[in-house]
């Protein structure tokens, strides 16, 4: 059986495992303007980023942000996963597909799309004004708003249709029974539905979480200057400032984020709720 | 006192009609089987009575309280699923605790029920298990458990033994049948399984295509079946078609079978129970050919052609010394039976 891992594991090796040593190794090294850096072992590029308040702020504007994608997508994904879970019609695979359909266009395609339409000029401010509703056009784009709204959209169908499957498997005697025995739909949900689906909400808030923290084109394109993300600012390091060090060290940083947030997360609200 | 009442409930889904013109009425302690092949509309019954299912019209009365619109966490039925449909997440006390949790019972309290209870289906040891670690029967048990807590005005079970293995079955149908007369529940159980209904029931209802062929007791229906498919379904029964002619049945390829004088003269199937007929390797009675032979441990199935009809007999199985004993496929037999087990029905 291990034969049937072999290929893709030695896939994960050496374009995961190898580029990451190497990043992690780069973390400690000494950024050189004219070499790029220097081999050293320190810890001064982590010690810059966790110091520095410019990447404090970025660093708890990214966890903020991804939270709070995390919680509206959960809970708007949640209404049309159920519906879809429990539908016998025979529209349910072809809503299914419909519901993977944005995840044919690309983040940065969608991204765009999200500027045409918030834009001062865009679809929304011009009907508003059209109609007379407001005088001055809004502003819509580059705000943490803009961001947030344009990342959910983009996640959104991941959450449903995690939540979906899990949703499905939960037999449908089971909520019957909870009414049976006296349980209004609101406590049904809350004490039958929700811990059983909550395998299904763990992952796929975990996958919505991390998407988020990582998002790079959307805080880009649609949060403006002043507004700053992890993503971005990695990405700012290596290509603009040639400080390859510091960069490695944000990404690191972001990514150690990342796990402890998700893990932690997960075993409390299994914690939380799995209890009876 | 409690009851349950069904008048004219009828339910329809979109074109295609579930049950029709259903009527019934349960009494205290009364269980009560809806019995029927599959799709016959028992299982919608049943939905219907529990509140899952809101019948096109008609009512529904639970101790003459109407019932009708009423969702199902606002009766007081009690539904044993076929699936057990225990919360995998809980442990045995807490899902046959969680009625009672709530209907607002104190905690304590809560597990006193809750362990008595489970003390009377015996399972008051696994208390702490997940439904998960409990085999099919005790699982079963702990949803009875989960249902008998609540004291219920009506229990209602769904296909209780379908799935347990043969053995179990018995005992488990002697301690379903038990509890309920012990505790005085009122309870509908629906089954497609007439063995069971028969061994269980202090009354029937089968169902056939929505609407109810015959109600009565188990007695009632097997010996004094409404129509051919009553016959049928209800213990065995040969059903063969044909029509009176000169005060004789006649069936369809010709043969005349004996009959008791002043037939009703619109009578369309001649139907006799397997274990009514005798055969022997000759004698009197009517003639045929040994088609099969089925050995069934006490009992021996044969079948025997008569003309065109296939007739199966049961008989218990024949010992070494009986002229039967050695009788062969394609041998000739001969059938004989009293003519006063037969019954002439005209649909």
């Amino acid at each position: 059986m291990a034969k049937l891992v072999l290929p893709a594991g030695l896939l994960v090796l050496l374009l995961l495992g190898g580029p990451m040593l190497l990043m992690l190794r780069y973390s400690f090294n000494e950024y050189d303007p004219l070499y790029i850096m220097q081999q050293a072992f320190t810890f001064e590029n982590y010690a810059k980023a966790v110091v520095d308040p410019y990447y404090q702020k970025i660093l708890m504007t990214t966890i903020t942000v991804a939270l709070t994608c995390t919680v509206l997508t959960t809970l708007l994904a949640y209404g049309p996963a159920y519906w879809l879970a429990r539908m016998e019609s025979r529209w349910k695979s072809k809503l299914t597909i419909l519901t993977m359909f944005p995840l044919l266009v690309g983040g940065v395609v969608r991204s765009a799309g999200y500027l045409a339409l918030l834009s001062t000029t865009g679809l929304i401010n011009a009907t508003l004004l059209g109609l007379g509703i407001i005088s001055e056009p809004l502003t819509l784009l580059y705000t943490p708003g803009a961001v947030i709204f344009a990342t959910v959209g983009i996640v959104l169908p991941y959450m449903i249709l995690t939540l979906a499957s899990v949703i499905e498997s939960i037999p449908r005697q089971v909520e019957d029974a909870a009414a049976n025995l006296g349980a209004r739909p609101a406590t049904a949900f809350f004490r039958v539905l929700v811990p059983l689906s909550l395998p299904g909400v763990l992952a796929g808030a975990s996958l919505v979480f991390i998407l988020c923290m990582n998002a790079y084109a959307t805080p880009l394109l649609l949060g403006g200057p002043q507004f700053q993300m992890m993503a971005p600012a990695v990405y700012e390091q290596f290509a603009k400032a040639s400080n390859w060090p510091f960069g490695a060290a944000l990404a690191f940083i972001l990514l150690m984020v990342t796990v402890i947030l998700t893990t932690v997360g997960s075993s409390v609200i299994a914690k939380r709720y799995k209890a009876g | 006192m409690k009851s349950l009442e069904l008048e004219n409930v009828c339910k329809k889904f979109g074109e295609a009609v579930a049950v029709t013109d259903m009527s019934m009425h349960i009494l205290t302690g009364e269980l009560v089987s809806l019995l029927g092949p599959s799709g016959c509309g028992k299982t919608t019954t049943l939905r219907m009575v529990a509140g899952f299912v809101e019948p096109s019209s008609g009512s529904i009365r639970i101790n003459g309280r109407d019932v009708t619109k009423l969702a199902p966490y606002e009766r007081n039925t009690a539904l044993v699923f076929q699936s057990y449909a225990l919360f995998p997440h809980m442990t045995v006390a807490q899902n046959v605790g969680f009625g009672l949790e709530m209907r607002k019972v104190g905690k304590a309290e809560r597990e006193e029920k809750s362990i008595e209870a489970l003390k009377r289906v015996r399972l008051d040891h696994l208390s702490d298990r997940y439904p998960r670690q409990l085999s099919g029967g005790q699982q079963q048990r702990a949803a009875l458990a989960r249902g008998l807590v609540l004291n219920p005005d009506i229990f209602l079970l769904d296909e209780p033994l379908s799935n347990l293995d043969a053995k179990l079955r018995g005992e488990v149908r002697s301690e379903i049948r038990g509890l309920q007369q012990s505790l005085e529940l009122t309870t509908l159980m629906v089954t497609h399984d007439q063995e069971e209904a028969l061994t269980m029931s202090d009354k029937l209802v089968l169902m056939e295509a929505g609407s109810v062929r015959q109600s009565g007791t188990a007695q009632d229906l097997y010996e004094q079946p409404a129509d051919a498919f009553v016959a049928d379904f209800v213990g065995r029964s040969n059903v063969i078609k044909g029509r009176i002619e000169d005060g004789k049945f006649r069936t369809t390829d010709g043969t005349f079978m004996p009959t008791l004088p002043g037939a009703v003269a619109d009578a369309q199937y001649y139907t006799l129970r397997p274990e009514k007929i005798s055969l022997s390797r000759e004698g009197d009675g009517v003639e045929g050919t040994l088609l099969e032979r089925l050995y069934l441990g006490a009992q021996t199935e044969y079948t025997v052609r008569v003309g065109e009809t296939s007739i199966s007999v049961v008989t218990a199985t024949p010992g070494p010394d009986d002229m039967r004993a050695g009788l062969r496929v394609g041998d000739a037999v001969r059938l004989a039976w009293d003519v006063a087990s037969v019954r002439l029905l005209n649909n």
